[in-house]
């Protein structure tokens, strides 16, 4: 799935400026906190001034209560005229409408008088020696049912100590919650390990009474904990020891529920604020990014995609000074830079095109056949000549394996084919083998000749090798039939000087039976014999000299003239003849075909095949007779075709070799003289025979040649 | 008898049954004017007293007197107690005197215990102070005796049975059921630890107080006539407390008492007491002085102040 590049700027942005929110909103929450936190922690300290202030104000209150009592008239004259009942019920009355908890005199005779009627005893008298007993004091009791608050003052009336009053405030669960409503936080008091009193309850209470026991020592001054599942900040601070020297632990615990409701109200009140501001943000980003960026992108692409096609000339007019601008200035240089290189690579292009077709067509003119191998033994590539040479008898060259190549070869052209590949990696290795394809029955042999080298990249190491193969069969042909040719030559030339020695004799003994001819009657029976010798002697003299012609041709007359200027007086020539012998003639040339030829010559050469043609025809036949010259080729073509007996492949081969001939009375020199002409006239002949349908001698002789 | 007739009685008698229900159940206020103090439990005391006299269900309200008292009274009130004596001109025309009396005697009231060591029926001074003497011993610190003498009322009581005091004569060593006069028998009984000497700062309230707190064994009380007859009728509020005559040195067993007439709206049902005091059934035989009310107020107004410095300065 294609996302565009705006959107995914844009997603970009808003995760980024979401995060970035998420995470300032996050701690601008725990700044909040924090803040609370040192607020809630000033409070706790604020509190617990507050309460050391309540606790000395209440310790006045209760001193200066107890002092106010010590001053009533009616307890001095209760306990002065001994009305202790009254007195009783006078500290049970101003009890009952106090909020302390009891309150007792001491009578100077030691007789004591609570509040609680219960508690009232008899103790020792005062020792009016005691100046204490003139002192105001306060003081913390702990006691089973309670933690008390005594403030304990003389009564005195007229100056004389008459007894002493202490009033006491029991600090429970009700004093506390009124001290909590005054402070606005939860208070408890804890004394030893146990909780004396709170203004919490339930299950709050027994929270705090764990967090107290567990903070018994070792407590911070500032705390958190958990009561009734709500979280506290908790204040500890030591207010007072009591009478017997337990501290007196004040707890001061505020609620952090209203304040984590709060931090969480901020928190989502700052979520709300900050999805508002991202989506405002986004909407503005998404109109800005639309004018300002991304239709600017949409040019830089749009050019982008003109150049992709190959419209180089594309140049983008975007002027401003920012990065985009930057980037499709930077863009009109790669564009121009591309042309420039486009251009120069087109130009490099076209150069390696050259020079591969020139290659191409040095391998491909090449009538080498070059066939390259990778390191794995397979053929890469195979030029022209070498699919043409090879082809036939491998198929498709590349791909096949250097084990497929030697299978095809003799086992000799593959031993020699190997050696010379063990030697490829030696330096001074160029060496040449001949190898020899079988190409079967009637091709024969195919002669190759071929040689290894080394193919080499940059840096030397070998990655390949070539094979090159040149067809030398022609070559081989040639050198044989040089040979043979050297051969008929030492016979002609000796054949010339015998029968140059034999002339005279022959002109000797020709003359000598011409005489006896003439000296002879024609009825006389030696005539017959003479004329036997002079006939024989003239059969010689033929071949003498036939064979002198052979051995020496005349001189050659070479000039351009219609072709019918030479074949007509041959068939004129032969026509009797071939008449005679049911033969039908005929001719098949251009009018104005040209042949640069020696005419005497080329009319023997037409004459010898033809009476060649008759002779294969008992029962007579036809001779064609053709000349044709293709356009663009320099050769002339000639044709002689009988539809005589044939002659088999074995007597093909030797026709034109000087005395061959399958005829009792034949000097075996006809062929052989016309082979003798072609050659003189730069030309060639071959001859194709299929027994009991025919013969085509063809012939080509080369055009004349400018210069 | 026709069935009808039948009828209509049964409804009659319902009827009848039910208005006669209906005043039983409502309460009837009642104003009580006095120059005396009360406790609200003394004065709970005489109110069922007076309830079981006039048999209606009542609440009484004790107003102080004072010269413009009849402003002071709640014009829902059914029923007035006034002092004999006491000025009426200025009452509603609605109230009218129904003649019928509540009265109020002045006894001292004791602990049953101490009355039993009183040991007897000629109540004297004497045998009252030796039994304040004999307690005194036993709880040394205890005032025995605690009276109202800040009370006008009480010491002119005291001044009308023990007497006044002589002039220019100094106080003797003698106890003091042997001193002349109420100002020296007062005195010299304070000195002798067996009176309170807050006694002289008390009011009837407080000196009640201190009675009912159980901070003295005897004092005195205004209480309704009967409970003289009938120590029994106080044992709901004063428990173990008996009435008797304040004794004197002769014996003469005087009662001082206060007359109080009844007054009734007259759109109200007459009111009746119906409880007269059985004065054979008294053990003693005691002389009634009948206070008369502007005698007393005189007294209070003239000579009270004088009488208490005396009793304070030791002027006598």
């Amino acid at each position: 799935m294609n996302i565009s590049l705006r959107i995914k700027v844009i997603s970009l942005l808003f995760i980024l400026i979401s995060s970035l929110a998420l995470i300032m909103n996050e701690r601008s929450t725990a700044l909040i906190y924090e803040k609370t936190q040192e607020t809630f922690q000033q409070r706790l300290e604020l509190l617990s001034e507050s309460v050391k202030s309540y606790w000395d104000s209440e310790k006045n209150l209760l001193l200066s209560n107890a002092m106010l009592y010590a001053e009533s008239e009616k307890i001095i004259n209760y306990s002065t005229y001994g009305l202790l009942n009254l007195l009783q019920k006078e500290l049970e009355r101003l009890i009952s409408k106090t909020g302390f908890h009891d309150m007792q005199i001491v009578l100077k005779n030691g007789q004591v008088i609570s509040s609680d009627a219960e508690k009232s005893a008899e103790v020792a008298g005062f020792d009016l020696k005691d100046t204490r007993l003139n002192l105001a004091q306060v003081e913390l009791q702990y006691e089973e049912d309670g933690l008390f608050l005594s403030a304990e003052v003389p009564v005195r009336k007229m100056g004389e100590l008459i007894g002493r009053i202490s009033l006491r405030r029991k600090l429970d669960d009700t004093r506390l919650k009124k001290m909590a409503r005054n402070l606005q936080a939860e208070v408890s008091l804890g004394v030893r390990e146990q909780i004396v009193a709170s203004s919490l309850v339930d299950k709050a209470r027994e929270d705090m009474v764990r967090t107290h026991f567990r903070d018994s020592e070792n407590a911070q001054y500032i705390s958190r904990a958990t009561l009734n599942d709500e979280v506290f900040s908790i204040g500890r601070l030591e207010a007072e020891k009591t009478v017997a020297g337990d501290a007196l632990i004040v707890y001061i615990a505020i609620s952090q529920k209203k304040m984590l409701s709060m931090v969480e109200q901020a928190r989502s009140q700052n979520l709300t604020v900050t999805a508002w501001a991202l989506l405002i943000t986004l909407l503005f980003t998404v109109a800005f990014s639309e004018k300002v960026l991304i239709s600017r992108i949409r040019a830089i692409r749009d050019g982008a995609n003109l150049i992709a096609e190959g419209n180089l000339d594309q140049h983008l007019n975007i002027v401003s000074g920012d990065e985009l601008g930057d980037l499709a200035r930077s863009f009109n240089r790669m564009a121009t830079n591309l042309k420039v290189n486009r251009d120069r690579l087109q130009h490099y292009i076209e150069r390696i095109e050259k020079l591969a077709n020139y290659i191409q067509n040095i391998l491909g003119s090449l009538k080498t056949c070059v066939i390259t191998w990778n390191m794995e033994g397979r053929v890469e590539t195979a030029n022209p000549s070498a699919i043409s040479e090879l082809g036939e008898y491998y198929g498709e060259l590349e791909g096949i394996s250097l084990r497929s190549f030697l299978k095809k070869l003799k086992p000799d052209s593959r031993a020699e084919m190997i050696k010379a590949l063990r030697q490829i990696t030696k330096a001074d290795s160029d060496r040449q083998f001949d190898i020899e394809i079988d190409c079967g029955e009637h091709a024969g042999i195919k002669v190759l000749q071929g040689g290894f080298s080394v193919l080499r990249d940059n840096e030397d190491k070998p990655y390949g090798f070539v094979l090159t193969l040149s067809n030398i069969t022609q070559r081989k042909i040639i050198e044989q039939q040089l040979y043979h040719a050297d051969k008929l030559s030492s016979i002609g030339q000796l054949a010339a000087s015998v029968a140059h020695e034999i002339k005279n004799p022959l002109a000797s003994i020709k003359t000598l039976g011409q005489l006896l001819q003439e000296e002879t009657d024609q009825d006389d029976e030696s005539r017959e014999y003479i004329d036997v010798i002079v006939s024989e002697v003239n059969r010689l003299n033929a071949v003498v000299e036939q064979l002198l012609k052979y051995a020496k041709p005349e001189g050659s007359s070479f000039r351009e003239q219609n072709f019918s200027e030479v074949i007509k007086p041959v068939l004129a020539l032969v026509n009797h003849e071939a008449e005679r012998n049911q033969i039908r003639l005929q001719a098949e040339y251009e009018p104005d075909l040209k042949v640069y030829v020696d005419a005497e010559k080329i009319k023997q050469v037409f004459l010898n095949l033809i009476f060649n043609g008759m002779q294969a025809m008992k029962d007579g036949g036809l001779i064609k007779v053709r000349a044709f010259k293709d356009s663009d080729s320099l050769w002339t073509a000639f044709e002689v075709e009988d539809s005589g007996i044939g002659m088999p492949e074995e007597v093909c081969k030797k026709v034109f070799e000087p005395f061959f001939t399958t005829r009792q009375r034949g000097t075996g020199l006809g062929l052989a003289i016309v082979k003798k002409i072609i050659d003189l006239h730069g030309g060639k002949i071959e001859v194709k025979s299929v027994s009991g349908q025919g013969t085509t001698f063809s012939f080509y002789l080369p055009s004349k040649q400018e210069g | 008898m026709k069935l009808s007739s039948i009828i209509i009685a049964i409804v009659l008698i319902i009827a009848n049954f039910n208005s006669g229900f209906a005043q039983e159940t409502g309460i009837s206020r009642v104003v009580m004017v006095s120059t005396l103090d009360f406790v609200p439990e003394i004065l709970e005391m005489v109110r069922k007293n007076f309830v079981r006299k006039i048999a209606k269900n009542a609440s009484l309200v004790f107003h102080p007197f004072e010269k413009e008292f009849q402003q002071n009274i709640d014009a829902r009130s059914s029923y007035l107690l006034l002092e004999e004596g006491m000025p009426s001109e200025q009452l509603s025309r609605d109230f009218v005197k129904t003649g019928n009396s509540f009265r109020l005697v002045w006894l001292l009231v004791a602990r049953h215990q101490f009355l039993e060591e009183m040991n007897g029926e000629n109540l004297t001074l004497e045998k009252f102070g030796q039994a304040l003497l004999a307690r005194k011993k036993k709880v040394s610190h205890v005032y025995p005796w605690f009276e109202s003498l800040y009370s006008k009322n009480t010491l002119l009581n005291l001044f009308l049975l023990l007497g006044t005091a002589e002039k220019n004569r100094s106080l003797s060593d003698k106890p003091f059921w042997e001193q002349k006069g109420a100002i020296r028998i007062l005195y010299r009984a304070m000195e002798e630890g067996l009176l309170n000497p807050l006694s002289v700062e008390a009011d009837q309230l407080l000196s009640t107080n201190v009675f009912l707190a159980g901070d003295s064994i005897c004092t005195t009380l205004w209480v309704p006539e009967e409970f003289l007859y009938d120590s029994n009728l106080a044992r709901e509020s004063l428990e173990d407390a008996r009435l008797i005559p304040f004794p004197d040195q002769n014996g003469s067993l005087a009662v001082p008492r206060k007359t109080f007439w009844l007054w009734q709206k007259k759109n109200v049902e007459k009111a009746e007491l119906f409880v007269s005091p059985d004065l054979a059934s008294c053990s003693y035989k005691v002389k009634f002085l009948d206070r008369k009310f502007s005698q007393d107020l005189d007294w209070m107004e003239s000579e009270f102040s004088q009488a208490y410095d005396m009793l304070i300065m030791g002027d006598f």
